[in-house]
């Protein structure tokens, strides 16, 4: 069940009737868990399971850390909690990689190792992050333990976030189940309004963009190098509108149905550094490495080699959370490396007291780096993504090839562009359009007209559901 | 009470938008309507936009010609065009069409021919061997008739039954509407935004089209060719051509999907190559002149790395001929129509 198809809004005007005529708390977060539960099963009933051994393994950490001030103890149900959820993405996301990694270097010796036939379960990468993050704050003392069950399967499974984010932190969402939640027109209208902006991005963005970006990358090596640049910027655009859409779609829901999640997108390619940039994209994840895994390793407490490795350790295991294949390592390791780069000229703090030109050079960089890192990100091999990035840069062929702009690429990035620009500007508020002006209404059904009229015929998933 | 008022204008507001944009802006979807002087459903005449792939502007002629906007010339000598949605040439208008460009080319090479056309997407070779009779009658001083054939119709052999009447229960009338908002659009240069609403609009009524009266012919049963076993169904319908080919030069051109971008590279495997060579032999048989427009296709590309398919809103290799594409099977039927012309001489 996506959000951007039909069934879903009959599955939210169910949930949000039902929220409607129920007034109690309780009730109404039953109904929402077993909401939630019905959503991920629709995909695939079996791992219901999992979600379940993730949520009551934690539950019961919870209780045991609050249960106990011994340190070992506490240690060893941290550990444990680890262990199960971080062993369970493990075998499902990464066994076949590291297995056929393995393959690579043992056929020297004629040794083989089979792999297995595992299907990814949707969003595990990010409900594993999301209770680990409650479990490592009840640890750490930062949070107090959930004692309701109910509440924090909620928390888990909240079908708004629950396969692609954000990743919400139980710090800022257990204390909203603790009362009712008001469910308001304006609210309502709220959550329509970002709703329908993330459709927008999804199917009259996103969805148009893949069309020239797939076409692109899968007959790399044809293209002139216009046409392979203007692919890829579809992509950097794809990425962005499917992600953001999602986000937009999921916080909207959450909105409506009287709950709010931490937003997850701040236009991030009008970013004037890589160190930026990461502030500004897929915030959620990007502030959760920071506070589980850069801090812990030192952060930048141990002197400047150390954050420099704990910097690419972060970003290396950040790519790695993305997929488990060598390119997105290395899109890791990339980012990583640029933001060492970054750290070590101290372009962000120079860039916050700088002049325009200074700023644009500081754009310009960042998305070089940014679409560059782009092509590892989507290639399905290091061959593709090098045979692109020769076509991208290849100056002195640079006109040979196929020459190709799509009618679709010269429409569609120029609006991403437009919206990016504004957000720069005084005008930054323009797109939120005041509830009570006449032309509110007829431009949000404008807007869903446009949506219905361009509805993808086939099944267009979201990029960051296989992750 | 405010608040629903609001919303309900506003919804009505959006829809009356939406569907102006659709309704002005959908003349590709062309209409048919039965010509009782033909015997043939052909389009209403009017001039048909199209912005799917590429965009262009066609000229349908009341008769169901294409190419000429003022009545045939008796002094004129004409080559037609039969053919499907690739000759119908709506990705390009009719400027970059395969008629107007053979028409270019042949006064370039100094030969007085004019290209016309009669086609329609969906039709085959059933289709063309029904029309051709109808078109030889018209248009007597016709230097030849070309049927272009695709690969696809190699293994399609049931008739689009676009000439079969059956359907046909209706008949529509067009209207002319001088300022709408195309030409606005136009005007305003929003061209390329409404490129995108209107492909997607496909589903909104031509406004520019009334109903009329249905024709008591309109409902005559139209006997088929033959069966949908494909041997048998090409030599019923090659001999019926071998019989309207008397005192008339026919002449088959083939072409097929290549050549295409695959994963990289330029496929020139015609799936449809085992079907064709078949087609041929029954052809020659016949001794009708069939010629393979593909090497010419695949040979531009290898020269210039364009595709003769494909353009900006489709996919290069992909989809129906550019406008490249239309100047380059103009130009195999040229060269074969002069170097038979040399020959006879």
């Amino acid at each position: 069940m996506l959000f951007s198809q039909l069934v879903f809004l009959f599955f939210l005007a169910a949930v949000l009737l039902f929220l409607l005529v129920v007034r109690g708390n309780r009730a109404r977060k039953l109904f929402l868990l077993a909401a939630s539960y019905y959503f991920y099963a629709y995909w695939d009933w079996r791992f219901c399971s999992l979600l379940l051994i993730s949520t009551l393994v934690d539950f019961w950490v919870g209780q045991g850390l609050k249960a106990t001030a011994d340190p070992r103890r506490r240690r060893a149900l941290l550990m444990c909690s680890l262990v199960v959820n971080l062993g369970l993405l493990g075998f499902f996301k990464y066994f076949n990689f590291f297995i056929e990694s393995l393959q690579v270097a043992l056929a020297p010796l004629g040794w083989r190792l089979e792999t297995l036939d595992i299907i990814l379960p949707v969003g595990i990468s990010f409900y594993t992050f999301q209770t680990l993050s409650y479990t490592i704050d009840v640890y750490r003392g930062r949070l107090k333990t959930c004692d309701d069950f109910w509440d924090f399967a909620l928390f888990v499974s909240f079908f708004p976030q629950l396969v692609a984010g954000p990743i919400v932190r139980a710090a800022d969402f257990l204390p909203q189940l603790e009362s009712t939640r008001p469910l308001t027109r304006e609210r309502f209208f709220l959550g329509s309004r970002q709703f329908i902006y993330g459709l927008v991005k999804k199917v009259l963005l996103a969805d148009q963009l893949a069309q020239v970006s797939d076409f692109t990358f899968d007959n790399l090596g044809a293209f002139d190098g216009w046409t392979t640049w203007v692919g890829v910027l579809c992509y950097a655009g794809q990425i962005y509108c499917d992600f953001s859409g999602y986000t937009d779609m999921a916080i909207g829901c959450a909105r409506a149905l009287g709950y709010d999640l931490c937003p997850n997108f701040n236009h991030p390619y009008v970013a004037t550094s890589v160190t930026e940039f990461w502030r500004r994209w897929h915030i959620s994840l990007s502030t959760w490495l920071r506070d589980y895994l850069y801090i812990p390793l030192g952060g930048n407490r141990k002197g400047v080699r150390r954050t420099y490795v704990n910097l690419m350790v972060t970003m290396l295991l950040g790519g790695l959370w993305h997929g488990a294949a060598w390119t997105f390592l290395f899109w890791g390791g990339f980012h990583g490396v640029a933001l060492v780069i970054d750290k070590r000229l101290r372009v962000f703090d120079r860039l916050a007291s700088a002049g325009l030109p200074a700023k644009l050079l500081g754009w310009a960089y960042t998305m070089l780096v940014v679409t560059v890192a782009w092509v590892f990100f989507r290639a399905q091999s290091f061959g593709d993504a090098w045979t692109c990035v020769r076509e991208m840069f290849d100056v002195v062929h640079f006109g040979e090839g196929v020459h190709w702009i799509s009618t679709r690429a010269a429409i569609c990035l120029p609006v991403i562009v437009v919206t990016h620009a504004i957000s720069a500007t005084r005008w930054k508020h323009l797109p939120e359009l005041p509830a009570d002006r006449w032309y509110t209404p007829a431009i949000l059904f404008f807007l869903i007209w446009l949506v219905l009229l361009f509805r993808p015929e086939a099944f267009t998933p979201f990029v960051y559901f296989q992750f | 009470m405010r608040v629903v008022l609001r919303w309900g204008i506003g919804f009505v507001l959006a829809t009356l938008a939406i569907w102006c944009v659709g309704a002005f802006f959908v003349s590709d979807e062309r209409q048919l309507r039965w010509n009782e002087e033909i015997g043939s459903l052909v389009y209403c005449e009017g001039d048909y936009d199209y912005c799917k792939e590429g965009w262009g502007t066609v000229f349908f002629r009341d008769d169901g010609l294409l190419g000429a906007r003022k009545p045939l010339a008796s002094y004129e000598r004409y080559v037609v065009f039969y053919g499907d949605s690739f000759v119908e040439s709506l990705q390009v208008g009719d400027s970059g069409s395969v008629y107007t460009q053979f028409t270019e080319l042949a006064q370039k090479s100094g030969r007085p021919w004019r290209g016309l056309a009669v086609a329609a997407s969906g039709w085959n070779l059933e289709d063309h061997v029904a029309l051709l009779p109808i078109y030889a009658k018209r248009i007597p001083r016709c230097v030849a008739h070309v049927i272009v054939i695709s690969g696809a119709d190699m293994v399609r052999p049931e008739s689009s039954a676009r000439t079969d009447p059956v359907g046909a229960r209706h008949s529509l009338t067009a209207l002319s509407r001088r300022f709408n908002a195309q030409s606005i659009a136009k005007r305003w240069q929003l061209q390329s935004f409404f490129v995108i609403v209107r492909s997607a609009c496909a589903a909104f009524r031509d406004l520019r089209l009334r109903p009329g009266p249905v024709l008591a012919s309109a409902n005559k049963k139209r006997k088929k060719v033959c069966g949908d076993v494909c041997p048998e169904y090409y030599e019923s319908l090659l001999d019926a051509l071998q019989d309207h080919s008397r005192g008339r030069r026919i002449v088959v051109v083939y072409h097929s999907l290549i050549p295409q971008l695959n994963h990289g590279r330029i496929d020139e495997t015609d799936p449809f190559a085992p079907a064709f060579r078949q087609f041929r032999a029954l052809c020659r048989k016949r001794k009708i002149e069939c010629l393979d427009a593909t090497p010419a296709l695949c040979e531009y590309t290898r020269r210039s790395g364009r595709f003769p398919h494909g353009f900006a809103n489709s996919f290069p290799g992909q989809g129906h001929w550019n406008r490249q594409g239309h100047r380059l099977i103009a130009q195999v039927v040229l060269d074969y129509l002069m170097a038979s012309q040399q020959s006879t001489d």
